[in-house]
């Protein structure tokens, strides 16, 4: 009797493996880790969202990064609530930063700028560097009103 | 008065000599006949005359050969009656028939040509045919007229089975006919009863190449077949029309021996009248052209030679070639397929294992097919066809492959999706927009976060749009390149990304290149 149980239960066991390989393969998105020891940089940026109720809010974005006026590159990529971030080796002095967010459209497969309504406000900020320290400028976005709030400090 | 009488009397005399001289000399059947024992004797050239008395009346006649000859047999229509003869061969001390001879028509003549016959004795039985009720006549007779015809250059009947096939010489045409004889040995499923003209033919020196040409016959559709000893099908025509000709081109044999040809006519048409004309002709092989059959992969025929003709001939032909290079390595191929102005050609590549790589059909009509990058480890196959109903017996298409010589050569196809992606190894990209719409895919991996700056040269004629993507596929950026122009991009890459290319017009065989640098 306690054979034959075995054997159904082993059959159940290879039937629900064999369903089990339908399931798509995840594939994890490769984000770089940036360490600033490994890095010689003097500024960091990052930023991320608050105020996502749901998850389908929570959309895959980057913000493009212009420094003094020129494009200087983009942050890595994530959720609107992770943290992305954007690193640059930059002179001594003080530097406007003006952020512009893309969000990735699924239906049309590439990340479309975020009409400027909901962009962040403000979507810029002064700052200030030194060569000798690692100036840390983090953006907190809430998304419910699109109200952006920089907080800067100096390590 | 003596004179006139005289007169009148000779003009009485010549005027009954006329009348005498004009009837004709009419011989009866002498009843019963009705077994070959019974059979009335009768002459080549003598027209005898019989009723069909009952429903079931046979009437033997027998007829003594004194000479090989073919013989033309004619039996007269008889108002309402469906008549059929038959003819039959004693052989010791029995009879065996020949031919069944019926052309299923009431009230219509029988006759049947070619029937080759030697020293001997033979028998004609008339009787009802198989097709209508049998009914009797004996109002009408029918008159059966035999006559003589000589053997040279024609088929000799019976020939309508492989194993009594009539001997043919290669370059020498034979005659034959379409007869409306029923084969009532002739078993096979599909064409049951066919009345065949079997021939063969010895070849010595293998391998040749043949062609066998069958002409055309008022009233009749040809069908060619053509056979190996082992009894394997290598052509098999197709429907041409009523009253064209039929032809098997470049037909390959590979071995010596014997081949065997059978000709026959569509849907039991006869024509006792025109004779068919079937000639055979060989030829040695020059590497040049296909060898037919090469329907299937594993008959392909061998491409040793740059460049090599084929022809899509019957209909629904297929052409496979295996293409014998350089085994070593990989090698990117340069496929071409020139169609004569009739033929909308289709292809397709193969490896060695027989999995599909790549179709190539971008064009229409008469136009050239081209595939400018294959990347194939030879041996590989390449599949030649034409759209649905076209076929071209005169003209051939021309396949050419050729190695392409380039470095930094990364579009491997198929690259038409993400999975599908080639591997960047090095700063260059030389890619082709291979066919209509083609779309490349190129995977890049770097260590950590690296700024990459893009430069973009499009082919002469295909604007393309360039694009960079994150780890996952999706586009981050892009850029239009016009035709013959280049552009940059500058993009970020999160250790891992994909470049797309695709072309913004239906044009293809077009070169590009992507040049990828650390600084502007």
């Amino acid at each position: 009797m306690n054979k034959r149980r075995m054997l159904i239960l082993f059959f159940l066991v290879l039937f629900i493996a064999s369903g089990c390989k339908t399931v798509p393969k995840y594939e994890p998105p490769i984000e770089p880790i940036i360490s600033p020891t490994e890095v010689n940089v003097n500024f960091r940026f990052i930023a991320y969202d608050t105020g996502i109720t749901t998850p389908d809010e929570d959309k895959r974005c980057y913000y493009k990064i212009f420094i003094d006026k020129i494009d200087a590159g983009r942050t890595t990529i994530g959720l609107e609530s992770q943290k992305k971030y954007f690193e640059a080796k930059l002179s001594s002095n003080m530097h406007l930063i003006v952020v512009e967010k893309w969000v990735l459209d699924e239906r049309e497969g590439e990340y479309k700028k975020v009409n400027n309504i909901l962009q962040p406000k403000p979507n810029f900020f002064y700052f200030e560097t030194k060569a000798s320290s690692l100036t840390e400028l983090i953006m907190i976005n809430d998304k419910m009103v699109n109200k952006a709030q920089f907080t800067v400090t100096l390590q | 008065m003596e004179k006139r009488l005289l007169l009148y009397l000779l003009s009485l005399i010549v005027i009954m000599l006329l009348t005498i001289g004009c009837k004709k000399e009419k011989v009866m059947e002498i009843e019963p006949n009705d077994t070959y024992t019974q059979s009335n004797l009768i002459a080549i050239g003598k027209p005898i005359d019989g009723f069909i008395n009952t429903e079931s009346d046979i009437d033997f006649y027998c007829l003594e050969v004194l000479n090989p000859c073919l013989l033309d047999i004619n039996v007269s229509a008889v108002k309402g009656v469906n008549s059929a003869f038959t003819i039959w061969k004693e052989s010791e001390g029995s009879i065996v028939p020949l031919k069944y001879v019926d052309d299923l028509r009431k009230s219509a003549p029988e006759r049947f040509c070619g029937i080759y016959v030697e020293n001997g004795r033979y028998y004609i039985s008339i009787s009802h045919g198989d097709k209508d009720q049998a009914v009797k006549n004996t109002e009408n007779p029918y008159t059966l007229l035999i006559l003589e015809e000589s053997a040279d250059g024609f088929e000799k009947e019976p020939n309508d089975t492989i194993l009594a096939a009539n001997p043919i010489q290669i370059d020498i045409p034979v005659r034959g006919y379409y007869s409306p004889a029923f084969n009532k040995a002739n078993t096979n499923a599909v064409n049951p009863n066919r009345e065949e003209d079997w021939f063969t033919f010895y070849v010595e020196d293998a391998p040749v190449v043949c062609d066998v040409e069958l002409s055309g016959v008022a009233g009749i559709e040809a069908l060619l077949d053509i056979v190996d000893a082992q009894g394997t099908v290598l052509f098999s025509s197709t429907s041409q029309g009523i009253g064209v000709s039929q032809m098997a081109k470049g037909i390959g044999l590979s071995v010596a021996g014997n081949y065997y040809i059978m000709v026959a006519a569509k849907n039991y048409n006869a024509n006792n009248d025109v004779p068919y004309s079937l000639i055979c002709t060989t030829r040695n092989y020059d590497n040049k052209t296909e060898i037919e059959p090469n329907n299937i992969m594993e008959s392909a025929t061998p491409m040793v030679t740059e460049i090599i003709y084929g022809r899509i001939y019957p209909d629904n032909d297929i052409d496979y070639y295996q293409y014998m290079g350089d085994s070593s390595n990989d090698v990117f191929y340069r496929i071409e397929i020139n169609p004569p102005m009739t033929l909308d050609v289709v292809s397709a590549v193969y490896t060695k294992k027989g999995e599909e790589i790549t179709s190539i059909n971008n064009n229409g009509t008469g136009d050239k097919e081209v595939y400018p990058n294959v990347k194939l480890n030879a041996p590989f196959y390449v599949k030649v066809w034409a759209k649905r109903g076209q076929v071209d017996m005169d003209n051939s298409y021309a396949l050419r492959i050729v190695p392409v010589q380039m470095g930094n050569l990364v579009d491997s196809e198929p690259n038409d999706t993400k999975e599908q992606a080639n591997n960047v190894q090095g700063t260059l990209i030389n890619g082709y927009i291979s066919k209509k719409h083609d779309i490349d895919f190129y995977v890049l991996h770097y260590k950590g976060r690296q700024k990459k700056y893009f430069s973009i040269k499009a082919p002469d004629t295909i604007p393309i749009s360039f694009s960079v993507t994150d780890s996952l596929g999706y586009i981050i950026q892009s850029i239009t390149v016009k035709a013959g122009s280049s552009n940059t991009l500058h993009e970020i890459v999160d250790m891992k990304g994909y470049c797309i290319v695709k072309p913004l017009n239906e044009m293809y065989d077009g070169l590009y290149t992507i040049e990828i640098k650390d600084r502007p």
